[in-house]
């Protein structure tokens, strides 16, 4: 059915296609994730994580927070599927194959941060399949993400499949895609995310994760995160290779979606420090006074983001193609920056205060790990968008091929 | 350093005449088919001149294919400690005495702290260090001392870092460090069940199963817990060689360890290295479930509290006074 | 499709209850304080057949423990000059160097100012190897907690018990325990003020 050569042939020619920029793009992002495998290997096997910025007293940090961000990213990315094959909304179509890219690929980004945090990757890759704990949040969690990616993977081969029949697959293609993608949202949000909400909820050793609203508030931000790098991508590809992918109405109702996520993300945040501030735990307390004094412009990024954003996309006039752009930003921003909080301010009032406040800094070796892997993949995002059939260039590639 | 290295060199050769046998008869129980297959693949191929090395990476294989310690047979466990030995004279030129022994039935351990007497010398901590082969790179203690203001009785209000002339009028001091809690936080959030409640109630860590991931550093409400967060550096001459599997043997990198009410001393039925070196008597060890100990005394006799005890975390710590 | 969204809706609580009933079952059902009021057996000490006699000498205490008897350390082999009584005789003896070879350099620092404390509030004036007790019977040097005692019954009941002073080097087996002064001079019985034996490190940068 699907001619291998061909498909190889047409790879090469897609690749060769793509211009000067994209090749020197791809050099560059080589480079980096040479230089954070490097370091990699060094944190990992020579000096330890002493060279990175955790401590005792902080044992989690940039890693967390990128592994939790990615995770809700793979998780929201998959609403588009369930826009497509749920609510029958043609108009994503276009979306469908990129969409499960991002989800596969920040789910491999995921669990790259989390084999970059603990202290020895090869044990944690064996050992929760040997000897799991069934008390430990983190075993349901991680034993998700094989679940999650083999939904992802299989959701990729029938859009794949449907895309070389010319966007119509057969019945039962089009019902297996259906299922996939329904079932791939549900799991993303009830399976895999809302339990990263219940690793940090579990914990009473901190009053910020310390709350049963967090695996809710995880879900909307997840949500939130995955449509935002979604529009964002987008709207920079289309920039750059000057094609409309999706039309501007489907991405204004993105837009709408991402305002009413990011609404209830604020809603529930502000009853959450509200409480916590009212009844005056000691711990949550010293959170809210952490998050005021010292880790103002992090909060500030977070709350003024998402509600900047959440304003600019509720009107229609925000609605347009550079509102939602920077809408988008503004949320991948703020949502980072709200992960920053949950994570490392959370952990920075001691619990032992007269040990002093401790700081945490990522130091470069750390961000030479997380930018490796970032680049890891977005460059295979940018590969692998233009090797695989888009939806949107499928038709067209096939005309250059055959003219070939 | 380099006189260490060439007496490393010699040592390895010595060991390799007596390793030969003992090789053998400690691998005829190995459990693990990857394990013994690939020893003898060793001690097959490589010449015996290089050995050393290849001693070491044979021992280390042999090592990193071992079961959890819970599931050991006495005779899984007597071959792991072997390994360890060896690899111990490999590694740091030193003879070790290795133990695994079991708790003992009857007893709960269980330990008491005196507010009124403790002076805030920290004697305790600088021998916590030296007992428990703690890191002197990073400067790792379990223990740590709070100088309290008059009015507080918590010592996360205390300052932990002070160093001038003890007492100061009108001060107290209070030691905080891992309270082997009955329902602790961080044996629910491993993931690897690597750390466990020992029966005598000691909260212990396999330290070869322990992945690193911090998880129950994160959920342990009372930073009971460290990381080594490079491989620990001892200088060889303060390396305690009596050591326990489950306690105080020399940590890997990237592993999770904590206090063991140490583990190696109590269950010889020693005091642990804190109690016995307390110069003012402020720290009160011993079995709970003995009514003539001392520790019954107090919780009998005195007023006593136990750290944020509204976790239900159920610690087997209290504090005390006079 | 909706039987699929009912399903794995459903997941997640019932990995959670699946999650609780571990919990559950994890958990010890007993919490401390119920497990010791629960213990009345002695523990038998010569259980831990490691916790051997130490090598010190070693005196039965004149004074009943949890029924039971207790050892403390002999104080009179660490006097230096003990006994007493071969200088202290009835007649006047004349000390050659006495700064060196008599105990002149004591200085009292025991007690309050105004309780004007003197040696003979202690040791006996008659008989000099020993201390003095209750209505002026004699105290033995290595019995000296009965002295003590007598201003300080609160800590002597203490120490007796077990919340003062600390146990020689083992929980178990036999209880040797510090006498008063091993950790306190009788003549100037507070701790003084010293650094501490090492610092943390401070981790606030």
């Amino acid at each position: 059915m699907i001619d291998l050569r061909k498909a190889y042939d047409r790879a090469l020619v897609s690749m060769k296609d793509a211009g000067r920029t994209y090749h020197i793009i791809l050099a560059i992002l080589l480079v980096l994730i040479a230089w954070g495998g490097f370091s990699w290997i060094r944190i990992m096997f020579i000096d330890g994580a002493g060279i990175t910025g955790s401590s005792d007293l902080v044992p989690w940090g940039i890693y967390i927070v990128g592994f939790v961000f990615f995770v809700g990213t793979s998780a929201g990315a998959s609403l588009v599927g369930l826009m497509i094959h749920g609510f029958g909304r043609k108009d994503y179509e276009p979306l469908g194959t990129r969409a499960i890219l991002v989800g596969f690929l920040s789910l491999t980004a995921a669990v790259l941060f989390l084999m970059s945090d603990v202290g020895n990757p090869i044990r944690a890759g064996l050992l929760p399949a040997v000897l799991r704990n069934p008390t430990s949040m983190l075993v349901y969690t991680s034993m998700t993400y094989a679940g999650f990616a083999a939904l992802m993977l299989s959701e990729l081969f029938f859009a794949i499949k449907i895309t070389l029949q010319g966007g119509k697959g057969s019945h039962r293609d089009e019902k297996m895609a259906q299922v996939l993608a329904v079932g791939a949202l549900l799991f993303a949000l009830m399976v895999v995310h809302a339990p990263h909400g219940a690793l940090f909820a579990f914990l009473k050793a901190r009053e910020m994760w310390n709350t049963p609203l967090l695996p809710a508030h995880f879900v909307t931000v997840a949500l939130a995160s995955g449509i935002a790098v979604i529009i964002h991508i987008t709207i920079v590809t289309s920039k750059i290779t000057r094609k409309e992918i999706v039309s501007k109405e489907t991405l204004s109702h993105m837009g709408g979606l991402l305002a009413f996520f990011l609404g209830v993300t604020l809603f529930m945040d502000f009853f959450d420090y509200l409480v916590m501030s009212y009844s005056g735990k000691p711990g949550g307390l010293e959170i809210w006074h952490f998050l005021t004094t010292d880790f103002y412009s992090f909060f500030l990024i977070n709350t003024i983001g998402m509600f900047g954003a959440m304003v600019i996309l509720l009107f229609k006039r925000g609605r347009t193609i550079p509102g939602l752009l920077i809408a988008s930003t503004i949320t991948i921003i703020a949502i980072l920056s709200y992960r920053w909080n949950l994570i490392v301010v959370a952990q920075i009032p001691p619990l032992f205060p007269g040990t002093g406040n401790i700081y945490y800094t990522p130091t470069v070796p750390e961000v030479a790990v997380v930018a490796g892997i970032v680049a890891l993949i977005s460059f295979l995002y940018l590969v692998l968008t233009r090797v695989l059939p888009m939806e949107e260039t499928y038709q067209e590639n096939r005309q250059m091929t055959i003219e070939n | 350093m380099v006189s260490r290295k060439d007496k490393e060199g010699q040592v390895k050769k010595k060991n390799l005449l007596d390793s030969q046998t003992s090789r053998r008869s400690f691998l005829k129980g190995a459990s693990i088919a990857a394990a013994a297959g690939s020893a003898a693949l060793v001690t097959g191929c490589v010449p015996g001149a290089e050995a050393g090395s290849s001693e070491e990476f044979s021992l280390k294989w042999e090592e990193y294919f071992k079961k959890h310690y819970r599931l050991m047979t006495q005779e899984e466990k007597d071959e792991t400690i072997a390994r360890l030995v060896k690899l111990a004279k490999l590694q740091y030129d030193l003879d070790i005495q290795m133990s695994s022994r079991p708790p003992q039935e009857q007893v709960l351990y269980g330990y008491a702290f005196n507010i009124t007497r403790c002076e805030g010398f920290m004697d305790c901590v600088k021998a916590c260090v030296k007992e428990n082969n703690q890191d002197r790179k990073s400067k790792t203690q379990y223990i740590r001392t709070f100088e309290m203001e008059p009015g507080q009785l918590d010592p996360s209000t205390g300052d932990g870092k002070y160093f001038h002339e003890v007492p100061v009028d009108n001060k107290f001091y209070m030691g905080v460090q891992c309270f082997q809690c009955e329902n602790a936080p961080c044996i629910k959030a491993c993931p690897t069940k690597a750390t466990w409640r020992e029966p005598d109630g000691i909260v212990v860590v396999d330290y070869d199963w322990c992945i690193g991931c911090r998880y129950c550093m994160a959920a342990c409400p009372y930073w009971g817990r460290r990381f080594n967060w490079g491989k620990p550096e001892i200088p060889q001459e303060e390396i305690n060689t009596k050591q326990h599997y489950l306690g105080n043997r020399i940590r890997p990198k990237g592993k999770v360890e904590k206090c063991t009410f140490c583990v190696q001393r109590t269950r010889e039925g020693k005091l642990p290295a804190c109690a016995e070196a307390c110069p003012t008597g402020a720290r009160v060890f011993g079995n709970l479930l003995d009514p003539d100990s001392e520790i019954r005394y107090v919780l009998k006799h005195k007023k006593v509290f136990r750290m944020k005890e509204e976790l239900g975390t159920d610690p087997k710590f209290w504090y005390f006074i006079d | 499709m909706k039987k699929i969204i009912f399903g794995s809706s459903l997941l997640p609580f019932v990995s959670g209850i699946l999650l609780l009933l571990c919990l559950d079952a994890g958990a010890s059902d007993e919490s401390v304080l119920d497990r010791i009021n629960k213990a009345n057996e002695p523990f038998d000490g010569s259980k831990i057949e490691s916790a051997y006699a130490l090598p010190m000498k070693t005196v039965r205490a004149k004074e009943p423990y949890q029924g039971g008897t207790f050892r403390l350390l002999a104080r009179k082999d660490s006097i230096a000059r003990f006994r007493c009584s071969v200088c202290h005789t009835d007649k006047k003896t004349q000390a050659r160097d006495g700064s060196l070879s008599t105990h002149g350099d004591i200085k009292l620092n025991h007690g309050r100012e105004e309780d004007g404390l003197s040696c003979a509030d202690c040791h006996h004036e008659k008989e000099k190897d020993f201390l003095v007790g209750k209505k002026g019977a004699k105290v033995d040097f290595d019995h000296s907690y009965q002295l003590c005692g007598k201003c300080h019954f609160r800590q002597k009941s203490d120490w007796v018990g077990g919340a003062h002073g600390k146990r020689v080097k083992y929980w178990a087996g036999e209880r040797v325990i510090n006498n008063c002064a091993t950790c306190h001079n009788p003549h100037s019985p507070r701790f003084a003020k010293r650094m501490p034996a090492t610092f943390s490190l401070p981790l606030d940068k």
